[in-house]
């Protein structure tokens, strides 16, 4: 490694890059255990993209309510050009921080080029999510999350629906697992989403769609799932809700805090789950939650038109 | 039960797959062979409009020596797995690292990266695949060897062998990569090691010299194709020139395309100009400098007005073309004024040197391409709608005017009747034109993608009907373009498979093969 990498990094670290992004805006929320209690590091790299700001806020809030002691606040690091630019001090920073999981935001540039990264690096990549707010009130759902993730036990998508149906946001959550379990027997926690209507698909793939608002023949086309039957014959509704069955296995009910702002809830989601808050686990292979606000759109607090991409990685 | 694999190969029982798996980990160990979701997921990631688990991989492989390579081979042969190859992966846009058809094997040679040799005398290189341009551009520099490499946009990511074996381009003298490649070696489906041309000769040091050997000419036959896995590749260099002018020259309306190919093509034939020129359509350059959602939201194509307003904020043309000299001053000096004064005739053109346009960032990192230094720079263009959505349509064009405006009419057409925009360029070979256009579109939004898949379908079957071809295209359009190549082409290519790979293992789909 050449000098000036060496010195980059080792600046970084030193704090010349490192941001303490201070007490978070969310307000404290209860936690819930057992959570991220590994000695593994966890660490947020935020990348040159509009909302980053606001995503480091919800992951901070969300290490603050649901990290260890251990942990703190996150430390941050920048990457202050694009990784078109910079792309190897990059790797560096990575080679260099072994046992750490990052969570990282950047734009969709940027993270066309980090996949490379990661799979030359053999990182694991736990998660990846694709995060819109159409520009405009033309979209049916202007706010679109869609996640690639190694299993359900990386699943973000339950929490992020309860806490934008809350702020009465209209969003489309699809999630998409390598994997279906949801791993070892755990203690799940549950969430109330109790305006969601729970439907099931039980052939391969096993899937999962959670409707409110919007009728399930709808919503199977915005989501794309459109096939040669009708949804109705596809898809079954499912008897026991989520929250009620995790209710009766007498795992703890989750509070999460409230944020009107869609790319800071998006961050504390994904902090979350990253740092091993179990919600609303499932074994399947597909989950989707579509909900249309029956109030209009709120407030997006100038975030409509942002779009960015985010990970969660293993080093 | 569920399977212990995240996919499984079409037609291969999950007992068979684990007993080739085990023998997988005794050839490479336990580490080159990954089987977990957490490793495989970058394997998954596509930009194209189909779901990813169309194209995703069973295992990946990490092989290091042919000799692995061979013994792999010889264990899917046994079981009749399809093995996806890669060398650097970085395809992005054209499938990307993920195989063509569900449950494939992928076998990465990113590992087998060595730079074998680069002779500064005769300006040649031979690299395993793996080897990347940054890579080889850091071996040059720290040998000050004086030799330049051509790459394509994604230079320091990508590499030369997969670039040149899916017969990419680049933007120096030497940008149409396979005319300056010299030499493979190649494993073949049975196992044996092939090399081409003269490196079949014991003790000959020609390999990487002379192209042809003897008796037909095999190299093109394992470019596009799935006939055997190239572990080594010899290609040419060129020399630093003593003296490079970059330059750039605007024009304002789409219809100047005719006047701009008419002017270049006398001077790219005669050699005046003697890179691969580069014409891109505003919106081309557009992300480099402003993005999508500051001009325009809602559904449809970007108005015209909107991207006259793109150029007036951003100073571009809407066609900007980006060409260089090369040579001694006293050839560059010559030169230029030929350039001029061809381009100065009809007063439409604006014409900027290095020094008129050095702040400008698309002028920057075009002036890198076209003097083979790295730049990831034109990835902005994924963010100009954002969701992840990129497919590159990439049909050829005579480099004639008529024949240029044409193709970009027909394009901008049909992208607009599903809402898309023209994000178009054209490379200027001498006497062809790769008209390459980034089809862009946000994979969250899923009418969008269903759009995006019904447009890239209509502009095949539409450009195929006129006569135009496809020179490369991704994994999820490969039948249908190997389709509109006509019958005896097909059979020709499923002949010399079933010939050297008769059991069909190495990359099924590849160009359509199989």
């Amino acid at each position: 490694m050449d000098e000036t990498r060496r010195d980059f990094i080792k600046g970084m670290f030193a704090s010349g890059t490192f941001l303490a992004l201070g007490v978070p805006g969310i307000a404290r929320a209860a936690s819930v255990g057992p959570l991220f209690d590994s000695t593994r590091n966890c660490r947020l790299l935020l990348g040159n993209t509009t909302g980053a700001e606001s995503f480091a806020k919800g992951v901070q809030s969300a290490c603050f309510n649901h990290g260890s002691r251990h942990h703190g606040a996150l430390p941050v690091f920048r990457f202050e050009s694009e990784l078109s630019t910079g792309f190897l001090h990059l790797v560096d920073l990575l080679m260099q921080s072994r046992n750490t999981r990052w969570i990282a935001v950047m734009d969709h540039a940027d993270a066309a080029i980090f996949t490379e990264l990661i799979r030359n690096s053999a990182a694991h990549l736990l998660a990846s999510g694709s995060h819109t707010f159409a520009a405009g009130d033309h979209a049916a759902l202007p706010l679109r999350h869609v996640w690639a993730a190694a299993s359900p036990a990386y699943s973000t998508g339950g929490l992020l629906a309860s806490m934008l149906a809350r702020e009465q946001y209209s969003f489309s959550i699809v999630e998409r697992f390598l994997t279906q379990s949801a791993g070892e027997s755990i203690e799940n926690a549950a969430l109330s989403l109790p305006e969601f209507l729970p439907y099931h698909r039980a052939d391969q793939p096993v899937t999962r769609l959670y409707c409110a608002g919007v009728p399930l023949p709808e919503a199977g086309r915005l989501l794309g799932w459109e096939t040669s039957k009708n949804q109705e014959s596809l898809f079954s509704r499912t008897i026991a809700s989520t929250a009620s069955r995790n209710e009766t296995a007498g795992s703890t009910t989750v509070e999460y805090p409230q944020s009107g702002d869609w790319v800071e809830a998006t961050g504390y989601a994904v902090a979350a789950a990253a740092l091993g808050m179990k919600i609303n686990r499932e074994s399947c292979s597909e989950r989707a939650f579509v909900y249309r606000s029956g109030q209009g759109h709120p407030d997006h607090k100038g975030l409509s038109g942002v779009n960015f991409a985010s990970f969660v990685i293993d080093v | 039960m569920a399977s212990k694999y995240i996919a499984l190969p079409k037609g291969v029982s999950e007992k068979d797959f684990e007993a080739a798996v085990g023998h997988f980990r005794g050839i490479l160990g336990d580490d080159a062979v990954l089987t977990s979701a957490e490793q495989l997921i970058p394997y998954t990631k596509t930009m194209m409009p189909v779901p990813d688990a169309e194209h995703t991989p069973s295992i990946a492989l990490l092989a290091t020596t042919v000799e692995q390579i061979q013994k792999i081979v010889a264990v899917c042969n046994q079981y009749k797995i399809p093995v996806w190859t890669i060398s650097t992966g970085k395809n992005l846009g054209y499938g990307s690292a993920a195989p063509a058809e569900r449950g494939q094997i992928v076998l990465d040679l990113k590992r087998m990266n060595r730079i074998l040799e680069v002779d500064k005398d005769l300006a040649f290189a031979l690299v395993e695949p793996g080897v990347t341009y940054q890579q080889l551009y850091d071996y040059i520099k720290e040998h000050k060897l004086g030799l330049w490499l051509s790459m394509p946009a994604p230079s320091a990511i990508a590499g030369p062998v997969g670039n040149t074996l899916d017969r990419g381009v680049g933007y120096t003298p030497y940008g149409e990569h396979f005319l300056f490649a010299c030499g493979m070696e190649v494993v073949l489906a049975n196992g044996e090691v092939l090399r081409t041309g003269m490196g079949s000769m014991p003790n000959s040091n020609t390999w990487q010299v002379f192209k042809w050997g003897y008796g037909p000419y095999l190299d093109g036959i394992f470019t596009q194709s799935n006939y055997g896995i190239v572990t080594k590749f010899g290609f040419w260099l060129m020399p630093e020139p003593p003296a490079f002018k970059p330059f750039v020259i605007q024009y304002e309306h789409e219809e100047d395309i005719v006047e701009i190919v008419e002017t270049i093509r006398p001077l790219r034939i005669s050699g005046v100009i003697p890179n691969a020129v580069v014409i891109a359509h505003a919106l081309y350059e557009a992300p480099v400098k402003a993005r999508r959602g500051d001009y325009v939201s809602g559904p449809g194509s970007i108005p015209d007005e909107a991207v006259y307003r793109i150029m007036k904020d951003h100073k571009l043309g809407i066609w900007n073309v980006y060409a260089a000299l090369y040579g001694t001053q006293e050839q560059i000096d010559v030169n230029w004024k030929i350039v001029t004064q061809a381009f100065g005739q009809s007063g439409k053109a604006k014409i900027l040197t290095e020094q008129e346009a050095a702040n400008d960032p698309a002028f920057a990192y075009r002036t890198k391409l076209m003097r083979g230094e790295m730049t990831l720079t034109e990835f902005s263009l994924y963010n100009w709608r954002g969701g992840g959505g990129s497919m590159w349509f990439a049909p050829v064009s005579q480099a004639r005017g008529s024949e240029t405006l044409k193709q970009m009419a027909l394009t901008k057409q049909i992208l607009a009747k599903y809402g898309l925009d023209y994000s178009g360029e054209f490379i200027v070979g001498m006497r062809d034109m790769h008209h390459i256009v980034d089809v862009l579109y946000d994979k969250t939004d899923a009418e969008q993608t269903k759009a995006a898949y019904q447009c890239f379908d209509e502009l095949l079957t539409e450009f195929s009907a006129r006569g135009y071809g496809i020179y490369r295209v991704n994994t999820a359009f490969m039948d249908k373009v190997a389709e509109t190549y006509g019958p005896v082409q097909r059979n020709i290519h499923r002949t010399l498979k079933k010939a050297l790979d008769p059991n069909g293992i190495l990359a099924p789909g590849k160009s359509g093969i199989r």
